[in-house]
């Protein structure tokens, strides 16, 4: 279980966080259980329960009813146990190394072993708008930490 | 040269590992003997100073004179890890890649990081997409296109276009640094 997860007591609601904080967009339940390979009906509970609470808020989108984190405190929260944004004390734990590998920072494709080995799926899982997220949060963190003195000199506040 | 207490202290005084990195860099450049150049951090650490640590990487490729650097880096209970140039100590939780003195980016370009250490300097952010991208393409590195826009995304407002066009000629990556701005594109729309 990743540490969203393990905060929220749910593989299933961690992971939903996780995707809805990292997309600029709605994603579908449906999207969402493919990307983390949950099960489809157990996400769409989940995601009614969170909108049952008001954290998430349907929107209808061009593949049916689409969800989006309405707190962006939750979001900030998700994006920093996100095990895509990693501290450097689960770096090196073998469930971050395969998160990672998962993830695509250091993608390995998924092979079957099992008689022929076959490449299963070599597509990677981003979800829309994730490196742009990613981009604006590393900027955002960049000018709190150091004041901009020139043009490539800064000062560590 | 300053004591390896003071560095242990200093170093492991903060939890966030990119602060790790970046006082390190200032406690190695205030050591080394002045009116040189000074080391430059490059590689994936530099991209995770720029981002703050949004991206997390492992060791750091640091360049600068190999003999001078080992001397410090022993002198501050480093051994050579698995690799012939990784240098790591696992009480700091710091590996040091010695990359060799032949840096490949402008020093024009470096960013420097004044703390209360000494100076930190940081490879330029137009050689790291650059880079990136022809890791991308030579070496099939998908990840690394991805690298490249994560940084020209952050810090789109202070890169030196012309520069990173002008390395992107001379290195044959035209076409990588055409998708790359395609992307910037469609993130903009």
């Amino acid at each position: 279980m990743n540490r969203l997860g393990e905060l929220l007591g749910s593989t299933t609601r961690g992971n939903l966080i996780e995707a809805l904080a990292l997309s600029d967009r709605g994603l579908t339940a449906y999207g969402v259980a493919r990307a983390y390979h949950m099960n489809v009906a157990k996400v769409y509970m989940e995601v009614k329960r969170l909108e049952g609470l008001g954290m998430v808020r349907s929107v209808k989108g061009d593949r049916g009813k689409e969800y989006e984190l309405v707190d962006d405190n939750l979001r900030y929260l998700a994006l920093k146990l996100s095990s895509r944004v990693q501290t450097y004390d689960t770096w090196r734990s073998p469930e971050s190394r395969r998160a990672r590998f998962r993830m695509g920072l250091a993608p390995v494709p998924q092979f079957s072993v099992i008689e022929r080995s076959t490449l299963i799926d070599a597509t990677q899982r981003r979800m829309p708008g994730e490196l742009e997220n990613l981009a604006i949060l590393g900027r955002k963190k960049f000018d709190a930490k150091y004041h901009r003195l020139s043009e490539r000199s800064y000062d560590h506040l | 040269m300053i004591t390896y207490s003071r560095v242990k202290r200093v170093v492991l005084e903060t939890d966030d590992p990119t602060e790790r990195k970046i006082r390190f860099m200032a406690l190695l450049t205030s050591s080394l003997p002045k009116g040189r150049r000074r080391p430059v951090l490059a590689g994936g650490s530099a991209i995770e100073v720029y981002l703050d640590g949004t991206l997390r990487t492992g060791d750091m490729d640091v360049v600068y004179n190999t003999k001078a650097l080992k001397e410090v880096l022993k002198a501050w209970k480093f051994s050579l890890g698995g690799g012939l140039r990784a240098w790591a100590n696992e009480e700091l939780g710091l590996a040091v890649d010695v990359v060799g003195e032949d840096y490949s980016g402008s020093y024009e370009r470096v960013t420097t990081i004044t703390t209360e250490y000494g100076p930190a300097t940081i490879m330029g952010i137009e050689d790291l997409i650059v880079k990136r991208l022809a890791s991308a393409k030579f070496w099939n590195v998908p990840t690394d296109l991805e690298q490249a826009f994560l940084l020209a995304k952050a810090h789109d407002d202070s890169i030196d276009w012309e520069y990173v066009q002008e390395q992107s000629r001379k290195t044959d990556i035209g076409d990588y640094l055409a998708r790359l701005k395609a992307m910037l594109a469609k993130g903009r729309k």
